[in-house]
């Protein structure tokens, strides 16, 4: 007995169904899209005929004028859960009463159902003239098939749209082709896109094996893979490689269909994190489960790109289609024996050429990239086809290792070969460390490219930073190296956190396998270690911070280094995506490449001499701690200590000053002298203040204590250490009593109790100093270019004692911090230089401030002379 | 209702949202922006190559949070972004008429 419409239908949804809710994980791709198909023509086929003799009883002995044509992917028996159903009526006549009775009893029941179809009733000539209008249209019938019903009306169909639309116009046809992918390319290559690639529409998506579909049947009149294969369009191994990334890409779109439950082809990340649980996907400790099934995504998607590359450029060389009309044609020339540019192409001409010699393999990439030539197909072919001649031999070869480096030189003409290198797998082969980082995802909105690729791209980058000679370019040596690191600079990727480190013990061995020298070595492994230094702490740290921009010196220790880095640095981060390099992050990185080049370029704090030095007088202070110094406060001094600090004090003395500053919880200050020779020497410890410097000085002078020289220096916790060599003008009284009146005098300077001023001025200045002649004019320099933290103030005088106070008081009264102050006498002239910020801890740049400063300070120096 | 907008020194981000985050603010939107107030541009010479920076990069952050919550979230800003340093940066208060979420419609506080 006949099934009912009704029937059917819920056979239909049934059918649908159990697709909907199977839990496959390992589901089928290729099979699945065509069972749906052939479910979907048994029902179509059932309807039809029952509505064909629906409208044969009413109207005995009509004709049977009509055919049911599926176009479309439908067509091709490729339908996903919920792939629009494309289905045209072809009819005899305009306005064909059958054609409309039998359309509504198939599509109603179909909409009913809640199917999206795609329909359509028309004449063959109506079919001509809109093929000839619409190129989809055109590609859509290219993939009709005749499901029921007329089957000569199908047949006329086929002639004419062959003869009217396909002969004669084949170069056409494959115009129209390339522009729509590369139209698609464009609109589906932007950043989101690349984060959340469609399945279909994306470059290496289903619409590119649909093209080369397309392309081999309105050309050659070829149907499958197979007799593309026959016809040698496609290697034997490519299809299979090509059949096994297209039925992975079918997997996953019925996947997400069934997810979504609706027409989609766009791998959101809500959808990609949930197809990698239901695909089994298995999560890895450094790898999520999403990064595994979008790294096999990547894989099939370039391959399907590559393998459909592959394909056009054939079939352009037997059109002979020039792809890229050159500007300057390059003459014919043999390269070597056996090796030719002709026709501005290189080839080899014979494939044995290559196992004699099979260093060809990378050198044909360094011919391609130094004459800008393209590589012949065939030649490509023998390259592809011999890369199991990458052995161990080939990867230490001087020869291979010399090629590679000559395409390092070569910048964006050599970044073209890179990409080809990367898609035939020789760049895997020749850096099998490279095989880690291929199709490999990071699943966040930030890294747009999977890390070859933005790899690549960061070679690239870097090749136009040269071309556009961005500073300071000029100053790398042998950039070769550089662009050799920034190929490799994300090696250690995929395999487990910390990239940066564990790429940096990855690159010895890549480098000694490929010959390199141990200095050349050591500056790559330094800059892939450091890679992210720059843009972290630009970020992150703060840049008013003498200590961490000395910090970052220390660890970069030479400019040469330096300059690479921060060229990488900009690379590595317009590589990553559009959002990863703003004018406001490069901003702040020009900021500390500028500083950093700064403190090294005085050599003083930086270099690997002093690096070392500081390195061992911290080791030798911690080595000599007594048990009572060893607590955390103690801990967090030393770690705070300043470079200049720790190159000028001697480690026995930092640990005396680390005992003072045990003291200084309950007291304002504390400090202790020392006799030498000639002289006295003071050291102060206290809670870092302005004007301290000042008040310090002050009670000097008012103790007939001439400074002979002094070194002050901040702790980067806030703890000021200042050490002062004294002479005493007068011998009386005795020193413990001397003392003492210091300390007393200290104590009410800094509890605000003592005024200098009246106090100095009451004084006589000691007989000692009256005989001295004087006239040299004072000299007063202010510098900003020294240093990038404080504003250098150099007085040139001559001495007399006391002369510290007025110019410590005055740098106070304007508002200036005296971070450091070094003073050295010679006889009679003086040289006190003062390291100064305001009080906001910026520099003083108004030129009207520093001028005000000067002044103050020169007239300070007058009116002490005209006293004295 | 209220919003909170700060402008602070980039690499005290993360102290400040952290800090945020632990008095119970649960969203906030931040932009990379650069200018200047008190800490004007300035003009370094490097080798002779003069390098000037107009505007300084700073980081702004927005909260909208309701009316009671204003001085706690002010205060941990505060503590959190200060260095007591030039360019420490700023602390602006708005009023809010109305906050919508888009995708339920709710309105004021259960929106916020």
């Amino acid at each position: 007995m006949e099934k009912s419409l009704k029937e059917h239908i819920r056979h239909l949804k049934d059918q649908r169904e159990a697709i909907r809710n199977s839990r496959d994980p390992q589901p089928p791709g290729r099979e699945a899209v065509r069972e749906l198909s052939v479910i979907t023509d048994v029902f179509l086929v059932s309807v039809f005929y029952q509505a064909e003799r629906k409208w044969q009883k009413s109207h005995p002995g009509s004709l049977r004028s009509i055919t049911l044509v599926p176009v479309g992917g439908y067509g091709r028996n490729e339908l996903a859960l919920y792939s629009d159903i494309d289905l045209m009526i072809l009819c005899a006549g305009g306005s064909d009463p059958v054609a409309e009775f039998v359309s509504e009893e198939i599509f109603y029941p179909l909409w009913d159902a809640g199917l999206e179809i795609g329909h359509s009733v028309r004449t063959v000539t109506d079919c001509i003239d809109i093929a000839g209008k619409n190129f989809h249209t055109q590609t859509s019938f290219l993939d009709a098939r005749c499901l029921a019903g007329n089957r000569g009306l199908f047949g006329e169909f086929k002639k004419r749209f062959h003869e009217r639309i396909i002969e004669g116009q084949r170069k056409k046809f494959l115009e129209n082709i390339l522009i729509e992918n590369q139209k698609r390319y464009q609109r589906y290559g932007e950043a989101a896109f690349l984060l959340e690639p469609n399945i279909k529409e994306g470059k290496g998506g289903l619409r590119d094996y649909h093209s080369i579909l397309w392309t081999a049947k309105a050309l050659f009149n070829l149907s499958t893979l197979e007799e593309m294969v026959n016809a040698a369009l496609l290697s034997p191994n490519d299809r299979t490689s090509l059949e096994q990334s297209l039925d992975f890409l079918w997997r996953i779109r019925n996947r997400l269909h069934i997810l979504t439950g609706r027409k989609n082809d766009q791998l959101c990340f809500e959808y990609q994190e949930d197809m990698a649980g239901t695909l089994g996907f298995a999560a890895r400790a450094d790898f999520l489960e999403v990064e595994g099934l979008m790294r096999e995504f990547y894989m099939h998607a370039s391959n399907i790109e590559y393998i459909s590359s592959l394909f056009f450029d054939r079939i352009m060389h037997a059109l002979k289609i020039k792809p890229h009309a050159k500007t300057v044609a390059l003459p014919d020339r043999i390269l070597e024996k056996g090796v030719s540019i002709y026709k501005g192409e290189i080839r080899i001409d014979r494939p044995e050429a290559l196992i004699k010699k099979p260093y060809l393999l990378l050198k044909i990439f360094e011919y391609a990239a130094r004459y800008k030539a393209e590589i012949h197909p065939r030649t490509g072919q023998f390259i592809r086809d011999n890369l199991c001649l990458v052995n161990d031999s080939f990867r230490s070869s001087r020869r291979t290792s010399r090629s590679m480096l000559n395409l390092m030189k070569l910048g964006s003409s050599a970044f073209k070969q890179l990409e080809v290198m990367l898609q035939t797998g020789l760049l895997a082969l020749y850096i099998p460390e490279f095989e880690n980082i291929r199709c490999q995802v990071q699943h966040d909105a930030y890294h747009i490219y999977t890390v070859d690729k933005h790899s690549l791209l960061t070679f690239l980058e870097l090749s136009l930073m040269r071309e556009e000679d961005k500073y300071p370019f000029a100053e790398i040596d042998r950039p070769e190296y550089l662009f050799l690191t920034a190929l490799l600079h994300d090696i250690g990727k995929g395999i487990g956190h910390n990239h940066a480190e564990k790429g940096a013990d990855l690159i010895p061995k890549i480098a000694k396998r490929m010959g390199l020298e141990e200095e050349v070595i050591r500056d790559m492994v330094f800059l892939v270690r450091h890679h992210l230094l720059l843009v972290d702490v630009a970020t992150r740290r703060d840049l008013e911070d003498e200590k961490i921009i000395i910090e970052c010196a220390q660890k970069i220790q030479d400019i040469k280094r330096l300059n690479m880095l921060y060229l990488l640095t900009i690379a590595d981060s317009k590589a990553t995506g559009p959002r990863a390099w703003t004018a406001w992050k490069a901003a702040l990185v020009d900021e500390l490449y500028l500083k950093i080049k700064h403190i090294l370029q005085r050599g003083e704090l930086a270099t690997p001499q002093t690096t070392a030095r500081i390195r061992k007088v911290l080791s030798r202070v911690k080595d000599g701690l007594t048990p009572e110094l060893k607590n955390p406060a103690v801990s967090k001094h030393i770690e705070n200590m300043p470079g200049d600090y720790l190159l000028t004090v001697t480690p026995h003395k930092i640990i005396r000053h680390l005992q003072l500053a045990q003291g200084l919880s309950n007291k304002k200050f504390a400090l202790f002298i020392e006799a030498k020779n000639s002289f006295r020497e003071l050291t102060v410890l206290a809670e870092d203040k302005p004007g301290l410097f000042a008040q310090i000085s002050g009670v000097l002078a008012l103790n007939d204590l001439d400074v002979l020289g002094t070194h002050i220096f901040t702790w980067g916790d806030g703890i000021a250490v200042d050490i002062f060599q004294l002479r005493e003008l007068i011998e009386e009284p005795a020193d413990e009593i001397k003392w003492e009146k210091v300390t007393d005098d200290l104590e009410k300077a800094l509890s605000g109790r003592l005024s200098f001023d009246y106090r100095l001025a009451e004084k006589t200045t000691p007989l000692s100093f009256q005989t001295k002649k004087r006239g040299r004019s004072s000299k007063v320099v202010i510098d900003n270019e020294i240093s990038d933290f404080y504003t250098v103030i150099e007085v040139y005088t001559d001495d007399h004692p006391g002369l510290l106070y007025p110019l410590s008081r005055t740098l106070f009264d304007m508002g200036l911090d005296i971070r450091s102050a070094k003073i050295s006498t010679k006889v009679d002239q003086v040289v006190d230089v003062f390291y100064v910020r305001d009080l906001y801890g910026q520099k003083i740049y108004h030129p009207e401030q520093c001028e005000e400063v000067k002044k103050a300070l020169l007239f300070k120096l007058k009116g002490d002379k005209r006293t004295g | 209702m209220k919003k909170i907008e700060a402008i602070i020194k980039p690499f005290k981000i993360d102290e400040v949202k952290d800090a945020l985050s632990l008095i119970g603010i649960k969203g906030m939107t931040i932009t990379e922006v650069k200018g200047f107030g008190r800490q004007k541009g300035h003009k370094e010479v490097y080798r002779g190559a003069e390098y000037v920076v107009d505007f300084v990069p700073k980081i702004k952050i927005e909260v909208v949070i309701d009316d009671v919550m204003v001085e706690r979230v002010v205060e941990t800003i505060i503590k959190s972004a200060h260095t007591g340093k030039i360019g420490d940066g700023k602390i602006f208060v708005y009023s809010i008429d109305e906050v919508i979420r888009i995708r339920t419609g709710e309105k004021g506080k259960d929106a916020v």
